[in-house]
């Protein structure tokens, strides 16, 4: 029993008999999603045979919410037996995926030759995947140390690796970069962001590892960039920057030569940069000095007479987006930067929600309806390419997605701080009102995006199920779409978050702000509209974008019109935080 | 001469036709740890907000560390820590990750930081619940919590608002410790309600009523202040009262109301003089038994309470 003068135990325990609530409910989740999971992968390989009772697609779908449910009762159980045995589930899962990457295949049915990796995709990355979830969850009640340590060290050996044969593949086989080598890339990311969220990321192996993956991410940015760019630059020489008349062009030159300044002047700027570690500082000013030496070569003279081959869409671009993506993780777990420090809380405050995973889970079904009856117009008839410009994301069905995501997304952003006054503690820390709203900006924009992901994800089932390859570059017009029309919306829902503590005002503004837009954009369609306001609705018009996007075009005035808009209501929340200095 | 920590002249702040700062004027040395105590809307933490910049005065100015709160914001804010009235925590986070968190805000080398977040859990008396969710602590804690939060930058300057309310009398104890610890080697402006523990850890009282300060003094000044003697004596005030003015070395006379058959009176003397017998010999020599005769030295609450209560 503590008493008044007892300082080694806590003052405040009660009551003074403390029992651990059973997690009954988990357990019975776990159990029928482990008989739900047998049923369904009993009933996938029983129809290879023959069909059955229980068709394979539904032997899927349990297998899929079987597995579900007990990784929920992983996260919720932390009794030896359930975390030691979803730990050796992990590790099952694991030899699985190695095997579905070694074993030539196809495992089923007689085929003339069977060739390695044939069951590669989907099943390595599914089973890596579900080796990292259940590896995380029982970590995360594991409290004996060994156990512990060979858990982490399972996490940072495979994140490595995978992250390492992933830009290894980029570089040496970029083909295989489009469908193995992004999948690769990202569970390998995973894997290494689980680990560092279960060390220390501010001191010792946790920053070593975190500012390697930078390194490594920059590292594989710049190499992308290179590879995509200098070729062109050193094959061309002096000629691209004459006009057809073959005389220098003063735009193309003084466009070259701003861009030689920037790089000399990023060098500069890294040589200078006395916060940044001297190997950092030496790295970056080599980059810059490179790439300005390339192009002032490139300008006087053409040193490589061989036609390069395209490399950049889509090579370079997704090697360069997994360099990049990399290095965004790293500066976003070792940067002492206030605003990296909010952006990373934000983001981590999304998914403390479980707000944030039902609006996940509503958007992946959504996408996948939308999935559904684009597969159906596909089979109706012939499409000419670029056949995603029939795709969901062009419909009426993505706006209104997007009208009930982005209130989601921005009501609490500044609202509930206001409420529940820690907008208070934040202003009086040494961080500026600027900060503070791009951090929300940031973070809610950084859901929103990963949101559409599923989007993009289905493509990938209907390459492997067709068989057959399609031009997929329009989905990448279509991201940068729709990240620049979600930029507006989402810098407007902050605008209103700011402006009220009740949330569901917040929400309700931010939707009829959208819905508005969204009936001024209908107002094109009537032929009683003006050319002029005709011409000014076709800026602000975001349908037109996504579907122009989808069709492998995207408007650059358009994009801008958003960007700018975003802008717009950025600056005002920032003035609407400063207003209260105003007296 | 030391520049003072906190620096206030003729500070106002009215919110439309209500002066909820009313020019008031006061300065803290460098590690003085003073007591700023009213009643509620007394324009306390209207005060607190203005010294940490979250609100604008409407006239004067408040330097704190040299630097003026309106135009050099950022240099008082890197100077400063402030715990609110409530307390307000991200309930989802740790209370670990949350230190973490507001020291990489304030700018706190990566290269001490650890060692400063044990530092400040150590101080605070927290370091037993690091690991608990920020939603799941009792008051006591949420306060500590948000001590140590100040604590992260090692500012010269702490700002405590109603650090001990809703605590219970071993909380109290406890984060009253804490504070008088810091005294010293910060300078400390916390406000209360409650006296007794001001009395126990505080240099300095500073009282304000009405958005006006109606005391600033040093609570050794109130401790050896000349006490008055307090006399009932059988009489009306009209027969009693020219008795005690006649006495040698009495400043003042105030009377008490009382009972029909006696009056009682409040007097002040020259400071070393004790009347008591005086007096005493006195009245029974003029015919006005006494029923009681005592030294009565004012404390911090006689003040506190002339001041917030009967408005003096």
């Amino acid at each position: 029993m503590t008493t008044a003068t007892d300082t080694t135990k806590p003052m405040e325990q009660a009551p003074s008999d403390m029992r651990t609530e059973e997690p009954t409910f988990a357990r019975i989740i776990g159990l029928f999603g482990g008989g739900l999971a047998i049923l369904g992968i009993i009933a996938v390989i029983a129809n290879h045979s023959e069909p059955r009772l229980v068709p394979s697609g539904l032997g899927d779908l349990f297998a899929a919410i079987g597995l579900m449910a007990m990784l929920f009762h992983s996260l919720r159980d932390g009794d030896l037996e359930s975390r030691r045995a979803y730990m050796f589930l992990a590790i099952v899962l694991l030899v699985a995926a190695v095997v579905a990457a070694l074993i030539p295949g196809p495992l089923f049915g007689d085929a003339p030759t069977k060739e390695m990796g044939y069951h590669f995709i989907p099943w390595t990355p599914l089973f890596g995947l579900g080796a990292l979830l259940f590896l995380v969850t029982s970590l995360r009640h594991e409290t004996v140390d060994s156990y512990r340590s060979i858990g982490l060290t399972v996490l940072l050996a495979l994140g490595a690796s995978l992250c390492l044969i992933s830009i290894a593949l980029g570089i040496f086989k970029p083909n295989t970069l489009v469908g193995p080598g992004i999948l690769i890339a990202l569970l390998g990311l995973g894997y290494l962001v689980a680990f560092l969220s279960k060390v220390d990321s501010d001191d010792g192996p946790g920053y070593t590892v975190a500012t390697i993956l930078g390194v490594l991410g920059g590292a594989t940015l710049t190499y992308a960039i290179g590879k995509a760019v200098f070729p062109t630059v050193l094959s061309e020489g002096p000629a691209a920057l004459k006009n057809a008349f073959q005389q220098y062009d003063n735009w193309k030159v003084a466009a070259r030569g701003i861009l030689i300044l920037a790089c000399l002047g990023f060098a500069a700027w890294a040589a200078r940069a006395k916060t940044m570690a001297g190997w950092l500082r030496a790295g970056l000013a080599l980059v810059g000095l490179g790439f300005a030496i390339t192009f002032i070569l490139g300008s006087l003279a053409a040193p490589n007479p061989a036609t390069p081959e395209p490399f950049l869409v889509p090579y370079g671009l997704l090697l360069g987006g997994i360099g990049f993506m990399y290095l965004v993780v790293s500066v976003g777990i070792t940067s002492d930067s206030p605003l990296v420090t909010l952006i990373r809380r934000e983001i981590s405050s999304y998914f403390y929600s479980p707000i944030a995973y039902v609006v996940l889970f509503c958007m992946a079904t959504v996408s996948g309806v939308g999935y559904a009856f684009f597969l159906n117009g596909l089979f109706v008839e012939p499409t000419l390419e670029p056949m995603l410009r029939n795709y969901w994301g062009a419909t009426f069905g993505a706006a209104f997605g997007v009208l009930f995501l982005v209130p989601a997304l921005t009501m609490r952003t500044l609202s509930e701080e206001k409420r529940s006054g820690t907008m208070e503690v934040l202003l009086t820390a040494p961080i500026s009102e600027t900060a503070i709203v791009l951090s929300k900006f940031f973070a809610a924009l950084t859901f929103y995006m990963i949101s559409w992901l599923p989007l993009g994800l289905y493509l990938i089932a209907l390459r492997i199920e067709g068989g057959q390859p399609f031009d997929y570059r329009p989905i990448i017009s279509y991201y940068l779409a729709l990240a620049a029309c979600g930029a507006s919306f989402i810098a407007m829902g902050i605008f209103f978050s700011s402006l009220t503590k009740n949330q569901i005002i917040a929400a309700i503004l931010t939707f009829a702000g959208i819905f508005v837009m969204l009936l001024t954009i209908m107002l094109k369609r009537f032929d009683s509209v003006g050319i002029g306001f005709q011409n000014v609705l076709a800026k602000i018009d975001f349908l037109s974008l996504w579907q122009s996007a989808l069709g492998g075009q995207l408007p650059l005035s358009t994009v801008l019109v958003q960007l700018s808009l975003a802008v717009f209501w950025l600056f005002l929340t920032v003035k609407i935080l400063e207003a209260r200095k105003w007296g | 001469m030391t520049q003072p920590a906190i620096q206030v002249q003729n500070l106002c702040k009215d919110y439309g036709a209500i002066k909820a700062v009313d020019l008031i004027n006061f300065e803290v040395a460098p590690g003085e740890l003073v007591g700023f105590l009213g009643n509620n809307g007394a324009g306390k933490s209207t005060t607190m907000r203005i010294l940490t910049t979250y609100i604008p005065a409407s006239s004067g100015y408040a330097r704190v560390g040299g630097f003026d709160v309106m135009y050099q914001s950022a240099e008082v804010r890197k100077r400063l820590g402030y715990l609110p009235e409530s307390v307000p925590l991200y309930p989802e986070m740790r209370v670990e990750e949350y230190l973490t968190y507001r020291a990489k805000l304030k700018g706190v080398e990566r290269s001490g930081r650890t060692k400063r977040i044990d530092y400040c859990l150590e101080r605070s008396r927290i370091k037993e619940v690091r690991r608990r969710l920020l939603g799941t602590l009792s008051k006591g804690y949420r306060q500590r919590v948000g001590l140590a939060d100040t604590l992260l930058s090692d500012p010269p300057v702490l700002i405590l608002d109603e650090p001990l309310s809703g605590l219970d009398p071993v909380q109290q104890e406890e984060t009253l410790s804490a504070i008088r610890e810091l005294g010293g080697q910060h300078t400390v402006l916390f406000s209360s309600h409650h006296l007794p523990d001001v009395e126990k850890v505080c240099d300095r009282v500073i009282i304000i009523n009405r958005g006006r300060i109606k005391f600033d003094g040093r609570l050794s000044d109130i401790r050896s202040s000349v006490p008055s003697v307090l006399i009932e004596a059988r009489g009306t005030i009209e027969q009693i009262e020219p008795h005690l003015r006649a006495v040698s070395g009495v400043l003042d006379i105030k009377s008490i109301p009382t009972d029909a058959e006696y009056a009682a009176f409040e007097v002040k003397a020259e400071s070393g003089h004790d009347i008591r017998e005086t007096l005493a010999k006195r009245l029974h020599d003029k015919g006005h038994p006494i029923r009681r005769l005592e030294l009565q030295r004012e404390k911090l609450e006689d003040i506190y309470m002339r001041i917030s209560v009967r408005g003096e």
